[in-house]
């Protein structure tokens, strides 16, 4: 903790068990008991009670600590054993920083580890002067995004509600308005899927974030009319350089004047030859590497305005044309009745590749086949090859870790 | 519904979702070009359709020179 931050009332509530911020410090302090003082920190991240405990470890105990997301991934020193959440190993590049370490998730190259120093992680934080609010954690704890959320309960000595344990957008909707939870960020795909299950307003919630993918305009549009009395935000972050920049206006992508110019944050963006957006932090230090991250996202600029196309590793190849299914999902989104949609890549033996889309329909919109024809209609403002050749109903989309939507086939 | 059905039905309903006329099609009718209006893009959906409704994969395997409905359907009538 930053010598002026004093946290006294924060806890944390998972899988039906409290744990008050006494009852942490002394878990980590029986942890803590036998270690050298250059001893490091690792703690496998899968519940947000552990990374809580790598947070004060880091915050408070200036210690070095490891998040592992993934212990297959990257293993440290020696084996995990089955239900291990930490260990101690000896690190002697620990004593002179105390770091946090993260893992990125390696969706631009291989997984690295990177260093924060803690002060630095609770920079961008808004943390309010309101000490009932109340977070949902939806993201992976040990990921960049769960950081965050983590970080902020605990420093403004509010409450965090993990969901570990909980799959379903209902179950997570139970636990919303059993804690009367106030801040909510999660992924567009976490948003649509809660929207569909929220139906009414839900009326605690007062502050919404997304994060940890793209966010699309349908999608923005979607949360205002659903809780008007929201506020509304959506943060691009990278676990490379933290977070690059946040909107409130209501609108995907960014105003077009932060490229090329050093934010205030220290941030400096810039496009790439392939169009992606490039992010120079002076804030991180990155194991291996360039001054610059390529981020992968595709960006478009229109006007006064930047714009995201997607992932350029997502770019799907249909007879020679190069398309993003990102911007078919957007424009399939527009509908009303498009609760959800995925747009993939089926190899043909004609053009190569050719898409499909599943969709998860809203209910009360009439039949399945009324639905596809107004599809295949509002599909027509589309390139032909933009179109999907194949529209399939699924009741749910498969995500990844943290309401990611899952890209592969 | 056999594969010469479907293949039928298909075609049929891609060529009116093309805005073309009925026609008459049958076994030796060439796929691709003037006789039905269909290009290498329509064709895809066509194959990709069939794959859908009789979950096989004929081109699995590598590509297999087809031209003709007949062929179309012998690709897709192996159980």
């Amino acid at each position: 903790m930053q010598a002026d931050v004093v946290v006294s009332s924060f806890r944390l509530i998972e899988n039906q068990h409290i744990y008050p911020l006494s009852k942490l410090r002394l878990s980590l302090k029986k942890i803590l008991t036998n270690a050298n003082i250059n001893d490091a920190l690792v703690v496998r991240g899968q519940t947000a009670q552990a990374v809580m405990l790598g947070l004060l470890a880091a915050f408070e105990e200036r210690r070095c600590v490891y998040l592992v997301r993934d212990a297959a991934v990257m293993p440290l020193s020696t084996e995990w054993s089955e239900g291990q959440e930490w260990q101690l190993i000896a690190n002697e590049s620990c004593i002179s920083l105390p770091n946090l370490w993260l893992q990125t998730s390696g969706t631009t190259g291989r997984p690295k580890w990177v260093a924060y120093a803690p002060y630095l992680l609770s920079e961008s934080l808004r943390l309010g002067t309101n000490s009932h609010a109340c977070w949902l954690l939806t993201y992976d704890p040990a990921s960049f995004a769960g950081l965050q959320v983590m970080l902020s309960a605990l420093l403004g000595g509010h409450t965090l509600i993990s969901t570990h344990g909980i799959a379903k957008p209902a179950a997570m909707l139970e636990m919303v308005n059993k804690y009367q939870v106030s801040h909510v960020s999660g992924t567009p795909t976490f948003w649509r899927s809660f929207a569909r299950a929220a139906k009414g307003e839900v009326t605690s919630v007062k502050h919404i974030t997304l994060g940890g993918e793209l966010a699309d305009q349908p999608t923005l549009d979607m949360l205002s009319r659903h809780f008007p009395h929201s506020r509304i935000r959506h943060i691009y972050a990278t676990t490379e350089t933290g977070v690059v920049f946040s909107v409130q206006d209501g609108r995907a992508g960014f105003p077009r004047s932060w490229i090329n110019t050093t934010q205030s944050n220290g941030i400096r963006l810039a496009i790439s030859d392939h169009g992606t957006l490039l992010v120079s932090s002076s804030r991180t230090r990155v194991d291996q590497g360039n001054t610059m991250v390529d981020t992968g996202d595709v960006v478009e600029l229109d006007g006064e305005r930047a714009f995201f196309k997607g992932r350029i590793d997502n770019v799907i190849n249909v007879g020679g044309q190069k398309i993003f299914p990102e911007k078919v999902e957007e424009h399939l989104l527009r509908l009303p009745f498009v609760g959800d949609v995925r747009v993939s890549a089926r190899p043909s033996p004609i053009t190569g590749y050719i898409l499909i889309a599943d969709i998860v329909p809203r209910e009360g919109y009439g039949s399945a086949e009324h639905m596809k024809s107004l599809i295949r209609e509002h599909l027509k403002t589309l390139p032909r090859y933009a179109q999907p050749a194949l529209l399939r109903f699924k009741d749910e989309l498969r995500t990844a870790t943290s309401y990611k939507k899952a890209r592969s086939t | 519904m056999n594969a010469l059905t479907l293949v039928l039905t298909e075609l049929h309903n891609l060529r009116t979702s093309k805005g073309l006329a009925r026609v008459n099609i049958d076994q030796g009718s060439v796929l691709l070009g003037d006789e039905l209006g269909l290009d290498s893009l329509d064709l895809a959906t066509l194959v990709v359709t069939l794959e859908e409704h009789t979950g096989l994969s004929p081109f699995n395997d590598g590509f297999v020179m087809f031209k003709t409905v007949g062929e179309l359907v012998s690709l897709f009538s192996k159980a």
